[in-house]
């Protein structure tokens, strides 16, 4: 039994034209479906009608920032064990430590590469998966 | 005894004319007495030899008597003792008819008869032999012997008609000489009394004379032999020695004392002796040097003593000893010298002089003034010290002034009044104020500014004191110094430590001093200030209180282990700690703690900085700088992310010089990223604040993946990575990410320098305690001028490199400060033309001494923090 591919992915980021190259870029994946949302509020109402098979939190957001919104979409229905991708600009390694230890499945530098940006999602998505 | 005197005048003449008499009589009665004594004498003579024949013929009549009764005795009864007696008797008999014959030699009419008697005697003799040998005979013999006993008897009557003959003989001869004798007897006599008289007539007659001379010469000896021995008793008893010459320099008179001071010969030590012989005794003795000198001494001596002037000399004896020698002549002509012993004296004149001589040199050799002055003040003595310090000579001042001269007039009345009302009498503002204010063992001692010649002042410390001998005042002596200097220095002194009392005051930094006990004994406004208390509230409490837990609690522990030999962390070193407040607030500081002893007493000294400020300020800037990162990066990622795209075709082919464009701005928008992020770490580097992960990791495996994650870079420079066949692996104990980063710079610089075509190898070495990772290229190398600042910020070979090569000038300086936080050292090689090796050494992991660190690491803090 081969995992189940990944396919819907929720992006959350404050920022709309990162959300708007992000989104650029991972349509370049083929079978991939992508969401953007531009603040965890937007995300945790979105996300149980959505139903993400992962999440992409901007760790730096205003009002609720990236933890504060993963443990409040560990709440909801369906969403307990969705796998939850942080991406900051803030990338040091104390920090990516103390994230993957609220939940993050991964951290993900700003900036990216955007031609590598759904690769790299897939292959963690893979990790997780298997893992689980 | 010396002294005694002829006796002179009419008592002279007496005694001549009665010794002459005196001498006459008795030469003449002598004579006479003399010439009847022969006479005499002469007369005795035959007296004596007529009793001496007499006897001699005595002796032979009873030798012949013996002989015979001894001869006859045998006979009778056989006695051997008889016949004994006959055998002497007749042995002896020839011997005294000898002597007979001889003694009556001048007498031919008893020669004559002494032939008869020999012969009669022989007959007799024979007579006796025929008896003796009769005993024992026969009858016949005896009847023989008869006839010849007849002729014995006629022999031995013979012998006894001869010795009668003789006998008469003398005895005629007897009476005649014996009235001889006794008629010279007589006239010798008659001389001799008649001389007696005469002389005693003349004794008599010469005696009457002289008696009364006599008698009053018996009194003037007695008298003078008492003023002799007055003279004698006193010269013992002198200390001095005394010896007296006459005028011919003879030895007359002398005293023991003389003889042991002159160590004079005692064989010399008569009257009479003369003086040169005496001293040529002690020049031969060695008392005057040697011969030369000896000989002049001799000759000046003699001379010196007949010049008779009164002189004194002194004479050095050969064991030291010093003498005075005094020469003194009298009026009769007599040579008197004495001599003392003057070594002592002399010692002490010398001793004296030394003295004086000290005395003075150190009274002008002094540093310090000296003034002397007599009981009516005026100056007696004035010292050099005195002379440079006031500017006036000695003889300026002395025997004219009084030390006023030299004090200020309301100097002097203001100490009057200070010594009026302590003595509640006047004290008249004079010289008085210093004869009040000094007595015995109790110099008066304070500053005074003195005035000199020219008018100037000078501070001096004086001392005066009255110069007493017993109980009697003299007068005073002052002694002073100079104390500008002093005065100076006090000055000085006092303007340093207004100085030093303005920097502590006013210091920024709390400044605290704690004894070895930990109690606060200084306390600064500015320590004030930080910690909130004033300092009467913490002086003289433990330091602690200032501290929070857990120093609190371990600070008397750091402190006894210090002063127990242990080592302090803090000493000489800046730390930031944290601070109690008087109000409990913890607030940040920094401290530099200092050892100092003041005289044996050993204090620490804090100097403590609140940073409060600092920190903040450092807060501020790292949220700056985090703010900015983000601020930054997320308008970048935009723009990277959009230009990627672009590039990459994701939303169709675009025109040639468009595309050229947008990787022209997308290459420019990673470059910007990386300076960016450069930027940031450099920041954290400096503020302390960049994060490490540290955990034991292989360091080819980093290595590996530092390779792989460039190797797409490198290919666009057509450079090849290539690790090594040989490589090999250790260890670390580090941060893989920063690790990565260190390598990812160090192999991008590699692949940046060298040519198209070329490898950058890799190498992995493993030492005894450290693990070498090399990153070899073969580029143009390195040049020398900037091998010094390869390390540093911004540093680029030229500065058109960072836009050619796209660097930042940063990676380096980061490199180093990972390397060097993971307690390694990075270095590199290279030759220009030759290409470059950088190399990373890093420790080398031991299971074993990171759980012992880690075990240290869990114990308390051990350093001291005041």
């Amino acid at each position: 039994m081969s995992a189940p591919r990944l396919r819907k992915i929720l992006f959350v980021d404050d920022e709309p034209d990162i959300q708007e190259v992000v989104g650029m870029a991972l349509e370049l994946t083929p079978g991939l479906e992508i969401k953007t949302c531009g603040s965890g509020r937007e995300a945790l109402e979105m996300a149980p009608a959505y139903r993400p098979d992962l999440v992409v939190l901007d760790v730096m957001m205003p009002e609720m920032d990236g933890p504060a919104t993963l443990r409040a979409m560990r709440t909801l229905p369906g969403l307990a064990e969705t796998p939850v991708i942080f991406m900051t600009a803030k990338a040091q390694p104390t920090e990516i430590a103390r994230f993957k230890q609220a939940g993050a499945a991964d951290v993900i530098a700003k900036p990216f590469d955007p031609m590598k940006l759904g690769e790299r999602i897939a292959g963690i998505w893979e990790r997780v998966r298997g893992r689980g | 005894m010396p002294g005694s005197r002829i006796p002179s005048g009419p008592l002279r003449r007496v005694a001549i004319v009665g010794a002459a008499a005196l001498l006459l009589v008795a030469a003449s009665t002598g004579y006479a007495v003399y010439r009847e004594s022969r006479a005499a004498a002469a007369a005795h003579i035959p007296v004596d030899h007529t009793y001496e024949v007499l006897e001699q013929i005595r002796l032979v009549f009873s030798t012949v008597q013996e002989a015979e009764s001894g001869a006859r005795g045998y006979y009778v009864n056989g006695d051997e003792s008889s016949l004994d007696n006959y055998m002497r008797a007749a042995g002896s008999l020839g011997g005294e008819i000898d002597t007979l014959e001889r003694l009556t030699a001048d007498n031919p009419a008893q020669t004559a008869r002494i032939a008869t008697l020999r012969k009669l005697a022989l007959v007799r003799m024979m007579r006796s032999m025929a008896v003796i040998e009769l005993r024992g005979a026969t009858p016949e013999a005896t009847e023989a012997e008869s006839t010849n006993a007849a002729i014995g008897s006629q022999a031995m009557a013979g012998v006894r008609a001869v010795v009668d003959e003789m006998v008469a003989e003398e005895r005629a001869l007897l009476a005649i000489r014996e009235a001889a004798h006794e008629r010279q007897t007589r006239i010798n006599l008659g001389i001799v009394t008649a001389s007696l008289v005469i002389a005693l007539l003349a004794i008599a007659a010469t005696g009457i004379v002289t008696l009364g001379h006599l008698v009053r010469r018996r009194e003037a000896e007695a008298e003078l032999a008492a003023r002799s021995a007055r003279l004698s008793a006193t010269l013992a008893c002198l200390t001095q020695g005394v010896r007296v010459c006459d005028a011919d320099l003879r030895l007359i008179a002398w005293n023991q004392r003389y003889l042991e001071l002159a160590q004079f010969p005692p064989e010399l030590a008569r009257p009479g002796v003369s003086f040169t012989q005496i001293l040529t005794r002690m020049a031969v003795r060695g008392d005057f040097g040697g011969e030369a000198s000896a000989e002049a001494f001799v000759t000046n001596r003699m001379a010196q003593l007949r010049a008779r002037q009164e002189s004194t000399m002194e004479f050095m004896r050969t064991d030291g000893t010093i003498l005075e020698v005094r020469d003194s002549y009298s009026a009769e002509g007599y040579y008197v010298t004495t001599l003392t012993d003057i070594t002592e004296r002399k010692q002490v004149e010398q001793t004296l002089r030394a003295l004086t001589a000290f005395q003075s040199v150190m009274f002008d050799a002094a540093a310090t003034l000296i003034i002397v002055t007599n009981m009516e003040a005026v100056i007696t003595r004035f010292n050099a010290a005195a002379e440079r310090l006031l500017g006036y000579t000695a003889s300026e001042v002395v025997g004219s002034h009084t030390p006023l001269l030299f004090f200020d007039r309301d100097e002097i009345a203001a100490r009057a009044r200070e010594l009026s009302a302590e003595l509640g009498r006047t004290v008249e503002p004079g010289i008085e104020v210093f004869r009040v204010a000094s007595g015995p063992g109790r110099p008066d001692r304070r500053e005074w500014s003195m005035t000199r010649k020219d008018g100037s002042g000078v501070p001096v410390l004086l001392s005066v004191t009255p110069l007493r001998d017993k109980n009697e005042v003299l007068g005073y002596i002052g002694v002073g110094i100079d104390i500008t200097e002093r005065k100076l220095a006090e000055q000085r002194t006092r303007e340093g430590l207004a100085r030093l009392t303005a920097i502590y005051d006013n210091a920024l930094d709390g400044l605290i001093t704690i004894a070895e006990s930990g109690l606060i004994e200084s306390f600064s406004p500015a320590a004030e200030r930080i910690f909130g208390y004033r300092a009467e509230e913490v002086v003289g409490r433990n330091v602690n209180r200032l501290m929070p837990e857990p120093y609190h609690s371990a600070h008397d522990g750091y402190l006894r282990n210090y002063l127990a030999g242990g080592e302090s962390k803090i000493l000489g070193t800046r730390r930031e700690l944290e601070a109690r407040r008087k109000d409990g607030k913890i607030v940040p500081i920094e401290i530099a703690v200092s050892e100092m002893w003041l005289e044996r007493r050993r204090l620490f000294l804090g100097a403590v900085r609140d940073i409060s400020e600092r920190k903040e300020v450092d807060r501020l800037k790292n949220e700056f700088v985090s703010i900015v990162s983000h601020e930054l990066r997320t308008p970048l990622t935009s723009i990277a992310g959009a230009l990627g795209l672009l590039e990459a075709g994701a939303v169709g082919a675009l025109p040639e010089k468009a595309e050229r464009l947008v990787g022209i701005a997308h290459a420019n928008s990673e470059r910007l990223v990386r300076l960016i992020n450069d930027i940031l770490d450099t920041a954290k580097i400096e503020s302390g604040r960049m994060d490490f992960s540290f955990s034991p990791l292989s360091i080819r495996r980093v290595v590996e993946d530092s390779i792989e994650a460039n190797r797409a870079y490198a290919e666009e420079y057509g450079v090849r990575l290539t690790l090594d066949a040989g490589a090999a692996d250790g260890t670390v104990y580090g941060d893989p990410d920063r690790l990565a980063q260190v390598f990812t710079n160090l192999l991008s610089n590699a692949v940046k320098f060298s040519p198209v075509g070329q490898t950058v190898a890799i190498g992995i070495e493993r030492g005894a305690e450290t693990v070498q990772v090399s990153v070899r290229d073969h580029g143009p190398g390195i040049p020398a001028e900037f091998h010094s600042r390869i390390f540093q910020k911004f540093a680029q070979a030229d500065a058109s490199d960072s836009r050619r090569k796209g660097g930042t000038g940063l990676g380096l300086s980061i490199a180093k400060s990972i390397v060097d936080r993971h307690g390694g050292a990075i270095s590199f090689e290279s030759r220009p033309g030759q290409g470059a090796v950088f190399r990373v050494d890093l420790p080398v992991w031991h299971e074993d001494r990171a759980v012992a660190e880690r075990r240290d690491a869990a114990q308390p803090a051990r350093e001291p923090t005041a």
